[in-house]
């Protein structure tokens, strides 16, 4: 990065230029763009990537990620000592790029190359922080013929409350977020005539049945988790990540007449009914909802083979795209490297289930997606042009 | 190809005659040994006509190959290795496939599976200790005991396994595979034809026959009448048989017959082994070179270097017919990946050997040719060619970012070799002088550099293609992560030799560690458990994991011991200073 010719043995730095530059905030920007910096926090990087894949062994892949990647802090007891998380060493490594630059710019047509790499760096940096705050993950499982206007979160839940309405055909819901479960504050909604109370809640949990509870008594009271013992499990577990909340919940009506606890578990995805003031209301732990302007139709679900072996060749949905606002009704392949892109989500063949019968789409909404591709981009060309010149001026010199 | 640096001790003296005829001595022996190697091997046994059946084409594992490599992917799979003995004799791995398929009585007792875990086999009454392999009449007479342990072990779910589990899981998925092929399920001999678009089975053929009261067609007959004539060991009948079928395979399947005989012709040439012998006879030679002065030293290093080039002919000649076989880009598995990581090194190195010519490219190139290979001889542990999976069929990935990374893979390797035999000559008194000390640091500074661009750039395509596959950029897994290791270790050798912490020594210190985070790149993920099913294999990968990271830290200590005489005094210059001091050193 320095120029050779103006530095000291070991110093990359030129020398102050007088002596106000001595001062403190002189000497701290120069330390903020040492070299010596950028080498350590690369090493740090490196620890920390190693660790990070070393813990995917026990830890699923987003676990692991918010514990060494997108963090400040990686605190675990797998790791024995606090270590700087993924932010801190990106925020430090942008500083010290930053300050390196600001301390020793000098556009000079051989640095060309290297100038233009930091440059895609500071936007593969910036761009990667950017995913990590606003990128939203969520699955569309469909079966075929079936058409469905919202996509799933695989980790997050909510609490619905259904009710019919005086439309035929159509509820009244209302979505609790898991967060507000978790927090077991009382949850009431205007015209509902009865509150909820959280009375137990179990990020990841195992159900017994009669036969397996070993004398446990039920949690709830009613419905059909009156029969089921629900147990603590360790959340992202080891034998599968995926947690599996539930909840215990107690209705009272708003007079404060306890109608009994219902368990609501990630297990029975099919909403119990509760009757209050002779109205029957829905109940159901769900994985949290993301409603879209638009529907989309499994058509047909193709899953080929190699023939006479079980490798998969191909994976394929075919989809109906309906979006009536904007006049669309088109069908659509979505297979391997193919994904579908609409209304600012991408829509990829990630898994299928049911024996062919159901596809799972992975839909993800990412403003900043652009940013690795236009970084990335600007780096190679950057890497190219420096690879180049140094080749020339080596065959340059090779010559003379 | 023209010398940048003139030879050591170049005197003007006319060399002796011996010492110039050398090179071309060498070469002329090296050829004349692949001409011995590569002439047609007899292909037939006896009076039978094996010749032809072993490159007719057949389906298997999900892709047409010949018979040959139909028998040795099965051996490989079931016992390791590609060839088998019975009663201390060699047996064609092509006999050993008839006997299975014909004539069960000999088939079942070739000892073709390789049973590791000591608990395992005790349940099969060993002869003793050292018995490794058993035949499949072994595994009848314990079929009960070996069943009952099985079907314990499959009850339980793959993760909360213990070894011997595993072992056994393993063992039950080799038995599979034995039975598939001895009953001729696994395999599709019989080509499509009007009403089935597909290979068929034999069983299927039969049954779809039965079923339509229909009789079978020529395939049908002319192929069991191999069989038979096998079984009866009537050599007529068979050669009558393989012949007819042969030309009915001809006429219908032109394609498929020359794709078969192509593989057949390459699997049976070992074009690999012997490019490994002449890598190690290159390595060797340079070394000899050392040992002498003069016009003898300037010889060996031609000849090496002559050597050298016809390695790696041999070397991309394999390489390119297995890409025309598969219609692939190189690099679709972990074997084809260890072919293309040397094939990369050695044309790199082969490169730095023209420039320089003083040897030191060509002795790498002998090091790290020789390593890939006898590392890809022993990642194969099935089909080499195998069908590719749906999440990699996409030939513009695998061109581009697969073959990127690949070459990032090779140079990293280039660069951490050619710091150890930096750091090996200078513990040699005498062997590393000033010059070649500094070219060699050169050539790390440049292969960094060049690793640097293929790593970052494969990393960047493997995220663009991940974004494309699954929707994001980048998902810290494991092997991304491995790539990014490379690519910020690449850029922590690059950042502390501009900002002068290291010297020559440091450098070549810090490229040996690209070899240990290359290695983990590599092969670490399948290590972690996931993707390769086969644990006896993983464990034993990861023992030489260990071993060559340890190696690695042993010579990275070694590098930092401080050898005042052989340190060069002056200010190292690379090609990255603008004046640099080597440039007076040139002049040829």
């Amino acid at each position: 990065m320095a120029d050779p010719r103006n530095t000291r043995q070991g110093d990359p730095l030129p020398d102050a230029p007088g002596e106000e530059a001595r001062s403190v905030p002189y000497l701290v920007l120069k330390a903020l763009a040492s070299l010596w910096l950028t080498v350590v926090l690369l090493a740090l990087c490196i620890v920390l990537v190693f660790v990070g894949s070393l813990a995917q062994i026990h830890m699923d892949i987003q676990t692991t990620q918010k514990t060494f990647f997108y963090t400040w802090l990686v605190l675990t007891p797998s790791f024995p000592i606090p270590f700087p998380g993924g932010f801190t060493l990106g925020t430090l490594l942008l500083i010290n790029l930053l300050a390196a630059h600001v301390m020793r710019f000098s556009f000079r047509p051989e640095r060309i190359g290297l100038l233009l790499t930091h440059l895609g760096l500071i936007v593969l940096l910036v761009g990667g922080l950017l995913t990590a705050l606003f990128q939203v993950e969520s699955n569309l499982t469909l079966n075929v013929g079936e058409t469905r206007n919202y996509t799933e979160s695989p980790t997050e839940y909510e609490l619905a409350i259904a009710w019919p309405s005086k439309k035929k055909g159509l509820d009244h819901v209302v979505a609790i977020p898991q967060w507000m479960v978790e927090n077991r504050d009382p949850i009431s909604y205007p015209g509902l005539p009865f509150t909820l109370h959280i009375d137990r809640w179990y990020e990841n949990s195992t159900l017994l049945g009669p036969m397996q509870a070993n004398g446990l008594k039920p949690q709830a009271t009613e419905g059909i988790g009156a029969k089921l013992v629900v147990e603590r499990e360790l959340p992202g577990g080891a034998t599968d990540p995926t947690n599996m909340p539930s909840a215990v919940v107690r209705v009272r009506t708003l007079e404060g007449k306890n109608l009994g606890s219902w368990l609501l578990t990630s297990f029975i995805p099919s909403p119990q009914e509760v009757q209050v003031d002779g109205k029957p209301y829905y109940l159901t732990l769900r994985h949290r909802r993301f409603y879209k302007p638009f529907s989309i139709k499994l058509l047909t679900f193709i899953h080929k083979q190699y023939h006479g072996v079980d490798i998969p060749k191909r994976f394929e949905s075919r989809v109906q795209l309906i979006d009536p606002a904007r006049g669309i009704d088109r069908p659509q392949r979505i297979y391997m490297n193919h994904p579908l892109r609409y209304d600012g989500e991408t829509f990829y063949q990630a898994s299928f289930a049911n024996n062919n019968r159901t596809s799972i789409l992975l839909v993800v909404r990412n403003p900043s997606w652009l940013m690795p591709y236009i970084g990335s981009s600007i780096i190679a060309l950057g890497l190219a042009i420096h690879f180049v010149i140094s080749l020339a001026r080596f065959a340059r010199r090779s010559r003379a | 190809m023209t010398s940048a640096l003139p030879a050591p001790d170049s005197p003007r003296d006319t060399p002796p005659r011996l010492a110039r005829w050398l090179p071309l001595a060498a070469l002329a022996l090296a050829l004349a040994a692949a001409v011995f190697w590569f002439w047609p091997r007899p292909g037939n046994s006896g009076a039978y006509d094996l010749g032809t059946f072993r490159a007719l084409p057949v389906l298997y594992e999900g892709r047409i190959m010949p018979y040959e490599s139909v028998a040795r992917t099965a051996l490989l799979t079931l016992r390791g290795r590609q060839s088998i003995s019975l009663d201390g004799h060699s047996v064609d791995p092509m006999a050993w496939l008839l006997d299975t398929l014909a004539r069960p009585d000999i088939g079942q007792t070739y000892p073709v599976f390789r049973i590791d875990d000591p608990d395992v086999r005790s349940l099969l009454d060993p002869r003793d200790d050292k018995q490794v392999y058993f035949s499949f009449n072994e595994i009848l007479a314990h079929r009960e005991q070996l069943g009952q342990q099985i079907t314990q072990a499959q009850a339980r779910p793959d993760s909360e396994r213990n070894l011997y589990q595993k072992h056994l899981v393993d063992l039950d998925s080799q038995i599979a595979t034995f039975v598939g092929l001895a009953q001729l399920a696994t395999a599709y001999p019989l080509p499509p034809d009007a009403q089935h678009p597909q290979w068929q089975s034999v069983e299927d053929l039969a049954a779809a026959h039965k079923k339509a009261g229909a009789a079978p067609g020529p395939a049908f007959t002319l192929f069991g009448s191999i069989i038979m004539g096998w079984n009866e060991q009537n050599p007529q009948k068979f050669n009558r048989s393989v012949q007819g079928f042969a030309q009915l395979l001809a006429q219908t399947q032109p394609q498929a017959v020359e794709h078969a005989r192509i593989e057949a012709a390459l699997v049976r040439a070992e074009p690999f082994i012997f490019a490994m012998e002449v890598y190690v006879a290159v390595f060797l030679i340079v070394c000899i070179s050392w040992l002498v002065k003069g016009p003898w030293a300037r010889g060996l290093l031609t000849a090496a270097f002559a050597l050298a080039i016809l390695a790696l002919l041999v070397h991309t000649t394999a390489l390119g017919v297995r890409m025309y076989l598969q219609g692939r880009p190189p690099v679709t598995n972990l074997y084809a990946s260890a072919i293309f990581v040397g094939w990369g090194s050695v044309v790199l190195a082969l490169i730095l050997e023209a420039i320089y010519r003083n040897g030191v490219g060509a002795q790498i190139a002998g090091v790290i040719g020789f390593l890939s290979l006898i590392v890809a001889h022993h990642l194969a542990s099935g089909d080499t060619m195998e069908a590719v999976r749906a999440v990699l069929d996409s030939n513009f990935w695998l061109s581009t970012h697969v073959v990127t990374i690949t070459i990032g893979y090779a140079s990293t390797f280039l660069a951490g070799f050619l710091g150890i035999l930096y750091i090996v000559r200078r513990l040699i008194p005498g062997s590393l002088d000033e010059e070649t000390g500094q070219s060699i640091a050169r050539m790390i500074y440049g292969i960094v550099c060049f690793a640097m661009l293929f790593s970052f750039v494969g990393t960047i395509l493997g995220g663009i293609w991940a974004d494309q596959s699954w929707g994001r950029f980048w998902g810290w897994d494991v092997k991304e992560n491995g790539a990014l290791m490379i690519v910020l270790w690449n850029a922590i050798i690059l950042h502390a030799r501009w900002g002068k912490m290291i010297r020559q020594r440091g450098l070549a210190v810090l490229a040996v560690g690209g070899n240990i985070i290359t290695a983990w790149a590599w092969f670490g993920v399948n290590m972690l458990g996931v993707g390769l099913h086969s644990y006896g294999f993983m464990q034993k990968a990861l023992w030489w994991l260990g071993v060559f990271v340890a190696s690695q830290l042993v010579i990275m200590g070694l590098g930092l011991i401080e050898m005042a005489p052989a340190e060069p005094v002056k200010e190292p210059t690379g090609p990255d200073e603008p004046r640099g001091r080597l440039a007076d050193a040139g002049g040829g």
